[in-house]
C-alpha cells in the first residue's frame, strides 16, 4: 500500500508527454535496414544463435505458439530501430516459417497459433461481393415497401390536418362573424 | 485492426504462399526467403545437429565395443 503511494507520487505529471522529448527513441529515427532481404538475413542471424535457438524452443514447450513468439521477436526489432512496423508485419510469416523447420528438426512439439488454410480474397471480390449484396437487400426490401401503409394517418400528428390545401377555409367575413365582429355594432357605438 | 490479428493474418497469408506474390509486387526485388528458401537454410542449420548426432552414435557404440571386449578379456 506504501509503495503505491509513492509511485503516485513519482508518476507523470498531466500533460508530461506534451513537452517530454520522444525524437531520440530508435522507432522515431530512420530504421537500420530498408531492404526485406536484409531484414530478413539479420533476423535469420539473431535466432540461429545457439542460446536463443534454445529458448525458442524452451518458450515453444511452454505452450507459446510460434505465431506469438515470432511476433514478440519482429516487435522488439522494431523496437530497437531494426526496420519499421510495416516489415515486422512481412517478416512475421517467414521468421514462423524458419521456426517451425526449427522445431521439427530438433523434436519439439510446436502449435504454429495460426489457422493455415488461410482463404485470401482480393479486395476486388469483396467489394463485388458487398455490392451484389447490397443489391440483394434492395431486390428483398422492394415488395416490402410497396404495401401501403394503413396506420399512415394515426401515426401523423393533429395539426398536420390543418396543412392539407384541399380543405376549406372560411372567409374573412364568415371568420369575423364567428368572432363576433359586425359592422353593423362598430358604427353604433361611434 | 487488432495488431496481434495483423500479425497472425500476415502470417496465414506467408504459410498458403500469398504473402510472398504480394512482397515480389511491391518491391523492385522479388524477394528471396519463400517456403523453399527457408527450408534449405533450416536443412544446413539442422546438418551441424545431424552429423553431431552421428558422431554422439558412432561414440556410443564404440564404447559399447570397448565394454564388451573388456568383459569378454576379464572373463
Amino acid at each position: 500500500m506504501a509503495n503505491k503511494k509513492y509511485a503516485a507520487i513519482d508518476g507523470p505529471i498531466p500533460g508530461e508527454n506534451l513537452i517530454s522529448d520522444e525524437r531520440n527513441y530508435p522507432w522515431r529515427r530512420a530504421p537500420d535496414y530498408t531492404d526485406l532481404d536484409e531484414a530478413m538475413e539479420f533476423l535469420l542471424d539473431t535466432i540461429s544463435e545457439k542460446p536463443k535457438l534454445f529458448a525458442v524452443f524452451n518458450a515453444l514447450e511452454n505452450e507459446i505458439t510460434v505465431a506469438q513468439f515470432s511476433q514478440t521477436i519482429v516487435m522488439s526489432a522494431m523496437a530497437q530501430g531494426r526496420f519499421t512496423l510495416d516489415f515486422a508485419l512481412l517478416l512475421a510469416g517467414p521468421l514462423a516459417k524458419y521456426i517451425s523447420i526449427l522445431a521439427e528438426g530438433y523434436d519439439v512439439d510446436y502449435d504454429m497459433g495460426v489457422e493455415t488454410e488461410y482463404m485470401y480474397f482480393p479486395k476486388e471480390l469483396i467489394d463485388a461481393s458487398q455490392l451484389d449484396f447490397e443489391l440483394q437487400q434492395e431486390m428483398e426490401r422492394t415488395p416490402e415497401d410497396e404495401e401501403e401503409d394503413v396506420n399512415e394517418e394515426a401515426r401523423e400528428g393533429l395539426m398536420n390536418a390543418m396543412k392539407d390545401e384541399s380543405m376549406d377555409v372560411a372567409s374573412e367575413e364568415e371568420q369575423d362573424s364567428m368572432l363576433g365582429y359586425n359592422e353593423g355594432e362598430d358604427e353604433e357605438l361611434v | 485492426m487488432n495488431l496481434n490479428k495483423a500479425f497472425k493474418r500476415s502470417i496465414a497469408r506467408y504459410l498458403d504462399g500469398v504473402g510472398t506474390k504480394e512482397m515480389d509486387n511491391a518491391s523492385e526485388e522479388p524477394f528471396t526467403y519463400t517456403l523453399e528458401t527457408l527450408e534449405a537454410i533450416a536443412d544446413t542449420v539442422l546438418e551441424e545437429r545431424r552429423t553431431a548426432k552421428k558422431k554422439a552414435a558412432k561414440k556410443a557404440s564404440r564404447t559399447k565395443k570397448k565394454t564388451e571386449e573388456s568383459d569378454t578379456d576379464g572373463e
